[in-house]
C-alpha cells in the first residue's frame, strides 16, 4: 500500500569482449592497471533502430518486460536520454505514445528537448531540460505491459569501442510513480472521475473518504442516542 | 518537543599515502553497503531507529555521480576513482525501489541524483516526492552500491606491480553521499500520527498549522470524532482558501 518515486536507467556499456547484454541489471564493472580502460563496450546502438531499454538485449536489461500487477498502477512524468541524436518512446502493449503530425510513430521526446546529460558535462545549455515533465502524465493500468524505446538519429558507438569517458555511452532514464495496493483503487477511481492522478490528488481523495467516514460515524452515535433516549436503562 | 531538520553525510576515503591499501577496506562491488553501519568509511554505533516518541520523514539524497572509474595511478598513489554508485532505501527489511519487474534493485544513480550540488548546478533529476515516512518503531538505512570494482583494482595493481602496492591516501575521496530528513519528536510526532490518520501530508507546515489548532481548542477533549471532523474540514477549507488566494490547484 503506497505510492512510491521510482526511477529506470539504462545504459549501453557491458562488461567483457563479448556481451552485448547484462540481464541482471547494472554490470560490474573492473578496470585495466596499466590503461585505466574498462573492461567493457559501449555497445553498438544502430541508427533508426528502437532498443527497448528493458528487454531490448543491449546493454542493462531486466529477465522479463515490465508488466503491471492487478494491484499496480503507474504514472510517467519524467525522462530524459543522450546523446543528443537520441530520443525515448513510450510504448504500451503495442501502441507508441510519440507519433508525427501523420499519425506514425517517430523516435519520440529527442535527447535535445529532455536530456539526461553525464553528470561530467558541467555547464551549458545543453543541460537545459532537466524541468520538463510529461504533461498530463501517461497512465498505464494495471495488466498492461510497458516499455521505453530508445533510437538515434545516427549509429552510436560503430564497432562497439570500449569507452574512454562518460559521454561515450549512451543512456536513457525514466521517472515514475508507483501506486500499488489501496492507492491503487482509489487511483482508478479518481481515473474513473476524470481527475488527473497525482500523489496530491490520491491525498486528496483519502482525506474526502476519511471525512465523509467521520461524519457518518458522528451521525450513527447522534441516531443511537436519540434512539436510546426514551428508553429505560437496565442494569446487566 | 521539536522540529528538526537533519542530515547525514558518508565519506569513502583512502586511508594511508603509506600503506598499502587493503581491499577488504572498501565495499565489494554490487554489495550493498549501509552508510550508516556498513563497516566502510564514517559510520555511527546503532543503525537508525525510529523511537517511539519520533517520526521521521526522507525528503532528500544523493551520491557521487559518474559512471566510468576513471583511475588515475601517480606514484601508486591512486589520486581518483568514481564509484557507479547507486543509493536504495531500506526501511525495515522492505527496499523502496523495485524495478519494472517487481524486484529488488539498486536504487538511484549518482547521476540521476548527484551529490556533492553546486551552486550553478541545476536541479536533479530525480526528486523523492512523495517524501518517505518512517514510522515509530521502525528501522530504517541508506545502502550504497558500487558497480566499479574498486577492490579488484588494487588486487590486480599489487599483482602487476609486485612487490610494489598501491596505496590510497586520505585526500582521495571515493564516494560520497548524503540524506536529508526531517525528524519530528515529542509531541510533534503524535501530530505527525494524527496528521496520518487524516490522510493529510506530513510536513513542517501541516504539523504547525495542526499544533495551531490544538492551542486554539485549549480545553476540550481533542480525542472525539467530532474534533477530528472540525480538523478535517478545517485543512479543506485552508485548502480552498490557497487554490483561491495562491491560484493552487490540484496538479496533474
Amino acid at each position: 500500500m503506497s505510492i512510491r518515486r521510482q526511477a529506470y536507467e539504462w545504459r549501453n556499456i557491458v562488461p567483457g569482449s563479448t556481451a552485448i547484454v547484462s540481464n541482471s541489471g547494472h554490470p560490474v564493472l573492473n578496470y585495466s592497471v596499466t590503461t585505466g580502460n574498462v573492461d567493457g563496450r559501449a555497445i553498438e546502438i544502430p541508427a533508426l533502430v528502437p532498443y527497448d531499454i528493458m528487454v531490448g538485449g543491449v546493454g542493462n536489461n531486466l529477465e522479463e518486460p515490465a508488466m503491471l500487477r492487478a494491484n499496480q498502477l503507474i504514472v510517467v512524468d519524467h525522462m530524459g536520454s543522450y546523446p543528443d541524436s537520441a530520443g525515448l518512446n513510450i510504448r504500451i502493449g503495442t501502441t507508441r505514445y510519440f507519433q508525427n503530425p501523420d499519425g506514425v510513430p517517430d523516435i519520440g521526446m529527442p535527447s535535445s528537448a529532455m536530456p539526461f546529460q553525464p553528470i561530467t558535462i558541467p555547464t551549458g545549455e545543453s543541460q537545459l531540460g532537466f524541468f520538463e515533465e510529461i504533461t498530463p502524465p501517461v497512465y498505464i493500468l494495471p495488466g498492461q505491459t510497458w516499455g521505453i524505446e530508445f533510437t538515434s538519429f545516427e549509429t552510436l558507438n560503430a564497432g562497439s569501442p570500449t569507452p574512454t569517458s562518460d559521454t561515450d555511452i549512451a543512456r536513457a532514464y525514466v521517472r515514475y510513480l508507483l501506486i500499488d495496493g489501496p492507492d491503487q483503487l482509489i487511483a482508478t477511481r479518481l481515473l474513473e472521475q476524470n481527475i488527473p492522478i497525482s500523489a496530491e490528488n490520491i491525498q486528496w481523495y483519502k482525506q474526502n473518504l476519511i471525512r465523509n467516514r467521520l461524519r457518518a460515524d458522528l451521525g450513527i452515535e447522534d441516531a443511537l442516542e436519540e434512539r436510546l433516549a426514551g428508553k429505560e436503562r437496565r442494569l446487566i | 518537543m521539536a522540529i528538526t531538520y537533519q542530515n547525514y553525510e558518508w565519506t569513502l576515503k583512502g586511508q594511508s599515502a603509506t600503506v598499502a591499501a587493503d581491499p577488504s577496506d572498501f565495499p565489494p562491488a554490487s554489495v550493498e553497503t549501509s552508510i550508516f553501519v556498513g563497516g566502510f568509511g564514517n559510520n555511527i554505533e546503532i543503525p537508525p531507529f525510529v523511537t517511539e516518541d519520533q517520526f521521521v520523514v526522507i525528503e532528500k539524497f544523493g551520491s557521487t555521480g559518474g559512471v566510468l572509474a576513471e583511475p588515475t595511478v601517480s606514484s601508486a598513489l591512486l589520486t581518483n576513482f568514481v564509484p557507479n554508485g547507486f543509493i536504495q532505501i531500506v526501511i525495515n527489511t522492505t527496499g523502496y525501489y523495485q524495478d519494472p519487474q517487481n524486484t529488488w534493485q539498486h536504487g538511484i544513480s549518482g547521476d540521476a541524483a548527484p551529490y556533492p550540488f553546486g551552486t550553478t548546478d541545476i536541479p536533479p533529476s530525480y526528486v523523492l516526492d512523495p517524501p518517505v515516512y518512517v514510522l515509530p518503531e521502525q528501522t530504517w538505512d541508506i545502502r550504497y552500491t558500487m558497480m566499479n570494482n574498486l577492490p579488484q583494482f588494487i588486487r590486480d595493481w599489487n599483482t602487476a606491480n609486485n612487490p610494489d602496492t598501491l596505496k590510497i591516501p586520505p585526500s582521495t575521496t571515493i564516494a560520497r553521499c548524503h540524506v536529508q530528513y526531517h525528524l519530528f519528536d515529542g509531541p510533534d510526532s503524535l501530530i505527525c500520527h494524527q496528521l496520518l490518520e487524516l490522510g493529510i501530508p506530513i510536513n513542517v507546515e501541516n504539523v504547525e498549522w495542526y499544533r495551531r489548532i490544538l492551542l486554539k481548542s485549549r480545553g476540550l477533549d481533542t480525542s472525539t470524532w467530532e474534533h477530528y471532523l472540525e480538523v478535517s474540514q478545517a485543512y479543506r477549507d485552508r485548502e480552498k482558501k490557497y487554490e483561491e488566494l495562491y491560484g493552487r490547484t490540484r496538479k496533474a
